[in-house]
C-alpha cells in the first residue's frame, strides 16, 4: 500500500431475494448491462481492488466477469451481508477497507464511489438525510463492523457513526420493479 | 494490491519449468480451447477455490483476453496468493502461435 493512499475493496451486495423483479435483480440489464456489472464497473472505475459480488447467482455472475463469494448468511439481509464483508477483510487484508454497494443503483457513478473512498470516517452516500445502500467501511472500522450484531442496515450505520455524504438522488436511484427501469 | 502481469512468451518457458496456471474462463470456452497445464476454475468458483491457487511461487492466471483474470488475480491477492496475471489471455497465445488442448 502507497503511503497515504488507503487500499480499497469494492464489494456489490448481489444476494438479494429480488421478489418485485420477478427476476434476479443484479442480472436485469440496464442499458444492455446488467446491473451488476454496472455496479461493479463503478466501484473498479473509482480504483477499488479487488471487486467481488457477494452472493448471488455464481454461475450467471461469473459468466458476467464477475468473482462472487458465497453469502454465509442468505437471505439475511445487507447488514448480515456488510457484517460478512468485514469479517473477510479482517482475516484477508488488515490494511483495506471496502465501499460496499447494493446490484440494484444502475446508476451509481465512480465519482460518487470515489467520494467515499479514504474518508478516515465511516461514510455513506444520503439522500435528504437517508442513506443508500452504498457505505465506506475504512480500515479501522473493520473490526467494528466484523464483530457486530445489528440485524438492520440503518442500525449497522448507527453503530458505526457512520456520516452521511450527500448525493445526487439519481445516482442512487435503486430499481426494485421492472416498472421502474 | 497491484497485480502483476507477464506476457504469453513470458510465460511459456515458465510453464515447461512446471509453472502453475489457472484458467478463470467458463467450462465451454475451456472445452475450446486451452493452453496446455491451465487448470479450469470458472470465474464465478474462484472465491470458493482459493486454495487451488495457492502453492510454492506465484500462480499465474489467464482467461480469454486478460480482464476477467485480472478480477481473479486481483481477488486471490487480497487473500495472500501470489498471483500474476496473463496479458492478453488464450487468445494472445494462440495468435503468438503456441499449441492448445481441447476438452
Amino acid at each position: 500500500m502507497t503511503s497515504g493512499v488507503t487500499s480499497a475493496a469494492g464489494v456489490v451486495l448481489a444476494g438479494g431475494a429480488s421478489r418485485r423483479m420477478g427476476a434476479d435483480k443484479a442480472l436485469v440489464e440496464v442499458a444492455g448491462t446488467a446491473m451488476a456489472r454496472r455496479v461493479a464497473g463503478a466501484l473498479a472505475a473509482a480504483g477499488c481492488t479487488p471487486v467481488w459480488c457477494q452472493g448471488g447467482d455464481a454461475a450467471a455472475l461469473g459468466a458476467l466477469g464477475l468473482v462472487v463469494r458465497a453469502d454465509h448468511r442468505p437471505g439475511q439481509g445487507p447488514a448480515a451481508a456488510i457484517t460478512d464483508v468485514a469479517r473477510w477483510l479482517a482475516t484477508a487484508d488488515a490494511d483495506a477497507g471496502a465501499v460496499v454497494a447494493a446490484c440494484d443503483l444502475p446508476g451509481l457513478t465512480a465519482a460518487a464511489v470515489a467520494a467515499l473512498v479514504g474518508r478516515p470516517r465511516p461514510a455513506a452516500l444520503g439522500v435528504d438525510g437517508r442513506p443508500a445502500l452504498v457505505v465506506w467501511l475504512p480500515p479501522g472500522a473493520v473490526s467494528a463492523v466484523a464483530a457486530s450484531r445489528a440485524t438492520r442496515y440503518t442500525d449497522l450505520l448507527a453503530e458505526i457513526s457512520t456520516e452521511l455524504v450527500p448525493i445526487d438522488p439519481a445516482v442512487v436511484r435503486n430499481v426494485n420493479s421492472p416498472d421502474q427501469l | 494490491m497491484a497485480v502483476p502481469e507477464i506476457s504469453v512468451d513470458e510465460l511459456a518457458p515458465l510453464l515447461e519449468a512446471g509453472a502453475r496456471l489457472i484458467d478463470v474462463r467458463e467450462p465451454d470456452e475451456y472445452a475450446g480451447a486451452h493452453v496446455p497445464g491451465a487448470v479450469l476454475v470458472p470465474l464465478g468458483t474462484v472465491a470458493d477455490n482459493v486454495d487451488v491457487f495457492r502453492g510454492d511461487g506465484p500462480t499465474y492466471v489467464i482467461c480469454a483476453r486478460g480482464g476477467r483474470s485480472l478480477q481473479a488475480a486481483e481477488f486471490v491477492a487480497a487473500e495472500g496468493v501470489e498471483a500474476v496475471n496473463v496479458a492478453g489471455g488464450t487468445l494472445a497465445w494462440i495468435d503468438a502461435g503456441y499449441a492448445t488442448h481441447t476438452a
